[in-house]
């Protein structure tokens, strides 16, 4: 027997295999892989069978996530309406378990149990025709306000706006955490040049990311899933413009909670579905943006 | 010299070569056995939700079902009485044996009875027993498994005579009117069975009387004469743990969304179900059901037994306290509240030791609420009379029952009184357990005399 000869073939051999099996490994054990475009397309003809009609690029990928764990944003009521409304005469016009409200000459600031903060101008001067903002003005000012009253979360992130009226622009915005969004956590606000007429905040105390991941819904799928549920809800044919992936947390009067990731399919005219991330269940259908 | 080098080399090589071989059958014996047995990290997650297979059988509803108090009338002004739950009573019951061989025996047309004719047959010698709710006696026919006269009356109480010929007394819920069965020959004589299983120093009971106090009381509820000295009870946490429950419930309890509340209650959910852990150990579980179907009273008194046990188990010493319905119309889901008895005497509280609501398509909701009695607390301490009882009732009649006319008294008894699931591990105080008949449920504390409300109809 030539050994060295059959060595050599042994060691190329196993070489080969050794390449090929560690190739087949890795691949199975990557967290990210992508629908196919016909498993995309074939999603698309589903969904618009239930009248969901889609414009926007839909995310392919399929990944593995946790749940994301949140705390209340812990914060004294009375420092808060006193940011936003200033420190003189400002009182308490109710006080409970649920909710706290707090006004001066300038406005109301009511604050539930659950961290949502409520403010309400109360000066209304008459408009001025002449300097209408536009929607980069409308977001200084209102980023401008908070900053200046240390409410402006470096986590924000700028969602969406809509010009109600001229001038007049409906703000909103998302927090985020480890560059995914957190819609829960959400600024919204009427802004036009005479300031901010009125804001809704609440945030988050990000505690971290779950230890189990579980494997998400493609937006695709989950889209599929949730199409009968929209289409029985809206009840008329609509357009998917923007589909993203966040988590979606409520605002609870807890210590410490897990919060679901979500797609977060978004329709014409600032309609926005959160859909499960992992069952495909309809959580929330915002209709309204305020 | 120049040979022997490069022979040196060649061997070198060889040994260098030899061992590559080795090392790449190893990786590749490695890869392929992780291939093989490993599975991908995102994919070791299970999506199966359902709830774990009961493990055991449930308890027997003879058992469950048996009465709270058999009395012995033997002519005498105060009467012997059984409680359940303790040894003589077990060892006369015999899993209801001789009480499902009078059910058998019951023949020929009901009668309606008149309260002397009651009164006559408890100056004796008969056995009465007091049960915790009222059943349909149809459905009492099917827990111990006889036939008997097709009938839909509710019933809450045996009288049967002794001697020959037998007779046997029910009395009718709501009304509280009684009705008469003949016995055949062949039935057991109770009477004869209780005199042989009751201590000459058992607990004596006599019939209540509202007196002056202005409480209306049902003729025939029967109370403890002079009731011993109790001692408070001091409780231990749930031993089944409850956290370990949580596997009971789900499968996989890593896909768990946990909400962690103010007051350290945990929450679990799987987006179907939910599971709140109180700081006491308490738990509770629910899982909504719409459903229209007429629901079934003993199916949901089996299917409430089973989910307790598989889900922490029943005491030994269990009964079913009550049942109800969530609803007012006929179509709601049943309640099963489930008690245990220490010492003979009635755990009770404002939701049950354990409470099931069950569907017709399965259990939609589940309290259990433990704390397990270790022993006394302190000395024995002077309970108040059952007539004290009454007194502290009419004082305290308009904090109770605002204007309301709460109606008759129809049971009354020395009980323990379990807090609710947010309490900690406070003592077990003694309590009188009054019930009336238009469904108002109030406690007494056996040492002050402090009325409250326990359940509004």
């Amino acid at each position: 027997m030539n050994w060295p000869r059959a060595r050599a073939i042994l060691i190329i051999s196993f070489l080969a295999l050794d390449l090929f099996l560690g190739y087949v490994l890795l691949d199975s054990q990557r967290e990210f892989s992508e629908l196919t475009a016909s498993e995309v397309q074939q999603a698309i003809e589903t969904a618009a069978e239930y009248g969901i009609l889609v414009s926007s690029q839909m995310p392919r990928r399929v990944m593995a996530v946790p749940f994301l764990v949140v705390r209340p944003q812990e914060a004294d009521a009375q420092m808060l309406a006193e940011r936003l409304l200033g420190p003189e005469q400002v009182h308490t016009v109710q006080s409970s378990k649920e909710l706290s409200v707090w006004a001066n000459d300038e406005g109301q600031v009511t604050i539930l149990s659950t961290g949502v903060v409520i403010y309400n101008r109360a000066k209304i001067e008459p408009r001025t025709q002449s300097t209408p903002l536009d929607l980069r003005a409308a977001r200084a000012a209102l980023e401008k306000f908070l900053s200046e009253r240390g409410m402006f979360p470096g986590d924000a992130r700028f969602d969406f706006a809509e010009e109600m009226s001229p001038g007049v622009f409906f703000l909103r915005y998302y927090q985020e955490y480890q560059g995914y969004p957190v819609f829960g956590g959400y600024i919204t606000a009427t802004v036009d040049e005479r300031g901010v007429e009125n804001m809704r905040k609440i945030w988050f105390s990000p505690v971290g990311l779950g230890e189990q991941r579980r494997l998400l819904m493609t937006a695709p799928d989950a889209l599929v899933t949730a199409a009968p549920e929209i289409a029985n809800q809206l009840g008329r044919t609509v357009t998917l413009e923007s589909v993203k992936f966040g988590y979606l947390s409520e605002a609870l009067d807890a210590r410490q909670w897990d919060v679901l990731p979500v797609w977060r399919f978004g329709f014409s005219d600032f309609m926005f579905v959160y859909v499960d991330g992992y069952s495909g269940e309809v959580l929330k259908i915002d209709t309204t943006k305020r | 010299m120049h040979s022997r080098e490069s022979t040196a080399t060649g061997v070198r090589l060889d040994k260098w070569l030899d061992r590559l071989l080795a090392l790449l059958v190893c990786i590749s014996l490695l890869l392929t056995s992780t291939l093989w047995l490993g599975v991908p990290r995102w994919a070791q997650i299970t999506e199966t939700w359902t709830i774990a297979p009961e493990k055991t059988d449930p308890p027997p509803l003879d058992t469950l079902l048996a009465p709270g108090l058999v009395l012995l009338h033997d002519g005498e002004a105060t009467r012997r009485g059984l409680r359940a739950g303790t040894d003589d009573f077990l060892r006369f019951w015999e899993n209801g044996q001789d009480f499902a061989r009078i059910l058998s025996g019951i023949t020929g047309q009901r009668r309606d009875v008149a309260l002397a004719e009651i009164n006559r047959v408890r100056a004796g010698p008969a056995v009465e027993m007091l049960f915790g709710d009222a059943y349909a006696l149809s459905d009492l026919f099917r827990v111990f498994r006889v036939s008997g006269p097709e009938t839909d009356i509710l019933v809450d109480r045996f009288i049967l005579t002794g001697g020959s010929p037998r007779r046997v007394y029910m009395r009718t819920v709501p009304k509280m009117q009684y009705v008469s069965y003949e016995l055949l020959p062949e039935a057991p004589d109770l009477v004869v069975s209780l005199r042989r299983h009751i201590p000459e120093g058992a607990p004596l009971y006599k019939e209540l009387t509202g007196g002056t106090s202005g409480v209306a009381v049902n003729p025939g509820t029967f109370v403890l004469s002079g009731p011993p000295p109790l001692s408070p009870l001091s409780v231990g946490r749930d031993p089944t743990g409850s956290t370990a429950l949580l596997s009971t419930f789900f499968v996989d309890v890593t896909i768990l969304r946990r909400i962690e509340e103010r007051d350290g209650a945990l929450i679990y959910s799987d987006g179907q179900r939910g599971v709140r852990i109180y700081p006491s150990g308490a738990i509770e579980y629910g899982q909504p059901q719409s459903t229209e179907l007429e629901p079934d009273k003993i199916l949901a008194i089996e299917r409430a037994a089973a989910f307790a046990l598989a889900h922490g188990g029943l005491p030994a010493t269990a009964y079913v306290d009550r049942i109800s319905l969530d609803r007012p119309d006929s179509r709601g889901n049943t309640v099963v509240r489930f008690g245990f008895r220490y010492a003979g005497m009635p755990v009770v509280g404002p939701r049950g030791i354990i409470e099931v609501t069950v569907s017709p398509k399965g259990v939609e909701s589940f309290v259990r609420n433990f704390r397990l009695p270790s022993g006394p607390a302190g000395p024995p301490k002077r309970v108040i009379s059952a007539e004290e009882v009454l007194i502290s009732i009419a004082a305290a009649r308009q904090q109770l029952f605002s204007d309301q006319d709460p109606g008759q008294i129809i049971s009354m008894q020395l009980a323990y009184l379990n807090s609710g699931p947010e309490e900690g591990l406070e003592p077990l105080v003694p309590v009188w357990a009054v019930e009336f008949d238009l469904g108002h449920s109030i406690v007494v504390n056996a040492y002050t005399g402090a009325a409250e409300r326990r359940v509004a109809p």
